[in-house]
């Protein structure tokens, strides 16, 4: 039995559609080249990206065609259904212009997304359906309405009922401690307050999935822990395409995360199953109770010379020793040696710290980049 | 924010029809609201077409005439600038709807929406007229202080040719707002088109007065027929039979407007999200 995707799309629920994949051998619409033993992926998987490319254009001359920039190159993933699904990459990796393909925004030069089982180009309004969007940055509401008024406008153009959007914007509001401002202009609010309103804006029509683009930014510290938590109480019942640059936010919320570097994925997995590839390279941090001040530079190269040892940094600690940083690419051996030839030199050891590999750690070792 | 799994799920309107019409409506209030969020913006409206109706009055007074294209020049000028309010609401709010919500900030917002864009128009526009409202009170209360002659014989007559001006203004903004999608310079082209058609829609002179080469030229735009059908109606006592006439050749031309901006606006979103250029400004 061959069935095409479009076919699928008419099964009005995800229900059906579990049912339907799990039952049957379907097959993507004809000239994508494969089958979908996918296509139950299709149901398990809220969003399927599949070798998605993007090619910017620059100058519209058609005598002298400009540069092209090659934003996003053949890039691929799914998201498991109820799941956080992360996007980590530095300024300009693609991470935006991926979320505005899966969001029916930009055209994809080439490959196939699907959102919700519904293909991204031509399926446009039953994605938008299905999706909340919260695109950083300021803007995205109306300066001079209110934070209410900017919800009722934005229901009625998600089709929802006058008295669904009342009782909607009454609980967004809420949650998101805007009530009392509800009625005030847009334009006096704070970027934070903003970013509130965008969430609640994005969960109004109350979408399966969720993209959020750096959501956090701008907030202060308790009003980003607050968002985390919402967020992270959204799955099981939704799902969420989270973009960040911070890393401890996509450690904390994200069951996978993607890589994304210079438009491609470079690295994906559990925030676990990246760190472990960093696993060897743990920091040992040693402090002594004098500090090293003129034998620093020569106790550099020794420790740098010993085997498990990968780099050496030296710093005068807040207690009036030394603090030597040994990024080991053996823990064992390189804390052993170091130890032994800090002693042998007289010093003193006042303390060993041994620092686990971070998302950080691992996202620089496998992005090469520093974060913006 | 910890208890959004406890909130309601919404509820969405069940046809399309509702659903368009729910837009509309919505992007009309919505567009009022902000267009009317400062005193001044409303304040200042009518001084311009204020302006325009007097200096032409004194021109044509001092030219020793008292009649344009056959009629009292003060109820002419009146109509004038009736057809000039809703040119411009075709260009500025239907038109520009779409670029406005790039300057804005929030094309990507409501590009994220199922919501009709037709509709998203078209609330802008009706919004337009609405807005339009109190510079076309202030002028016809100038018009009655310069004695202007009116001769209605029909209401139907003057209901159709407003109706005529209505979809040839909305039909135009729906044309004009997928041409500036394609572009990053919409306002520059908006006052490329909007100061000409003063001139060739007969705003101001009789078109009959234009030169033969500019003729057909005039004739291809809506207002121009729907502004003639509104003369008469107003001017010359003409009945429903009499209007029909013009008012049938700006619907028609208004009908032909409104497929090529429907047709196009899929293909330029299209092409504009090929782009990249859709959220740019």
């Amino acid at each position: 039995m061959s069935n095409s995707i479009a076919e699928l799309q008419a099964l009005a629920t995800d229900h059906q559609l579990r049912l339907y994949a799990a039952a049957t051998t379907l097959r993507k619409p004809a000239g994508s080249g494969t089958t979908v033993g996918q296509v139950a992926n299709l149901a398990d998987d809220a969003i399927v990206a599949e070798h998605l490319h993007r090619v910017f254009r620059l100058g519209r001359n058609p005598l002298r065609p400009g540069k092209q920039i090659v934003a996003v190159e053949d890039v691929s993933f799914r998201v498991q259904r109820g799941t956080i699904f992360g996007m980590l990459g530095p300024n300009g990796a693609g991470k935006t212009t991926t979320i505005k393909m899966l969001s029916t925004l930009l055209a994809p030069s080439g490959g196939q997304a699907w959102v919700g089982g519904r293909d991204v180009v031509r399926d446009e309004r039953g994605v938008r359906r299905q999706l909340g969007v919260v695109l950083g940055g300021d803007r995205g509401l109306y300066a001079k309405l209110s934070a209410r008024d900017n919800l009722v406008y934005f229901g009625n153009l998600y089709g929802m009922t006058r008295a669904s959007i009342e009782r909607r914007a009454d609980e967004l509001l809420e949650l998101v401690n805007l009530r009392e401002r509800a009625s005030e202009r847009v334009e006096g609010f704070s970027r934070g307050m903003k970013q509130r309103l965008h969430l609640a804006k994005a969960l109004l029509h109350d979408p399966p999935i969720l993209v959020l683009d750096e959501p956090t930014i701008g907030l202060d510290p308790a009003a980003a822990v607050d968002l985390r938590r919402a967020v992270a109480n959204l799955v099981p019942r939704q799902t969420v395409l989270l973009t960040t640059h911070d890393m401890h936010e996509a450690d904390q919320l994200c069951k996978e995360i993607a890589i994304i570097n210079h438009g491609r994925i470079v690295a994906q997995g559990s925030p676990s199953d990246l760190k472990a590839r960093v696993a060897g390279e743990r920091r040992v941090i040693v402090s002594t109770r004098q500090p090293l001040n003129g034998s620093a530079p020569a106790m550099l190269d020794h420790l740098g010379q010993l085997g498990g040892v990968r780099a050496v940094q030296h710093d005068l600690s807040a207690g009036g020793g030394s603090e030597l940083t040994i990024l080991c690419a053996d823990t064992a051996q390189a804390l052993d040696a170091s130890l032994a030839a800090i002693r042998s030199a007289g010093a003193t050891v006042a303390g060993v710290r041994v620092v686990e590999p971070t998302l950080e750690d691992a996202f620089l070792a496998i992005a090469g980049d520093r974060l913006a | 924010m910890n208890a959004l799994l406890a909130t309601t799920p919404s509820a969405a309107l069940r046809t399309p029809l509702q659903r368009t019409g729910s837009t509309v409506y919505a992007t009309m209030l919505a567009t009022l609201k902000r267009k009317t969020a400062y005193l001044i913006n409303v304040v200042r409206a009518p001084l311009l077409p204020a302006v325009l109706f007097v200096t032409m009055y004194v021109a044509y007074d001092a030219a020793g005439r008292t009649t344009a294209g056959g009629v009292d020049v003060a109820g002419f000028l009146l109509v004038g600038i009736i057809g000039l309010l809703s040119w411009e609401a075709s260009v500025w709010a239907s038109g520009h709807s779409l670029e406005d919500e790039r300057w804005e900030g929030t094309i990507a917002s409501l590009f994220l929406t199922p919501a009709s864009r037709a509709g998203v128009i078209a609330g802008y526009g009706l919004a337009g007229i609405v807005l339009a409202l109190p510079s076309a009170f202030v002028v016809g209360l100038l018009a009655l202080a310069t004695n202007a002659q009116f001769q209605v014989a029909s209401p139907g007559a003057v209901a159709l040719g407003l109706l005529a001006l209505l979809f040839a203004s909305l039909a135009t903004g729906f044309a004009l707002a997928s041409l500036f999608l394609l572009t990053r310079r919409a306002n520059l082209m908006a006052n490329l088109i909007q100061h000409p058609a003063a001139f060739l829609c007969g705003f101001f002179v009789p078109r009959d007065d234009l030169p033969s080469w500019l003729q057909p030229l005039s004739a291809m735009l809506p207002v121009s027929h729907a502004l003639d059908a509104f003369r008469l109606a107003m001017l010359t006592g003409a009945d429903v039979a009499t209007v029909l006439k013009p008012a049938g050749a700006a619907l028609a031309a208004a009908l032909a407007y409104a497929v090529v901006g429907t047709l196009g606006l899929r293909r330029i979103e299209y092409a504009a999200k090929r782009s990249g250029q859709l959220d740019l400004f």
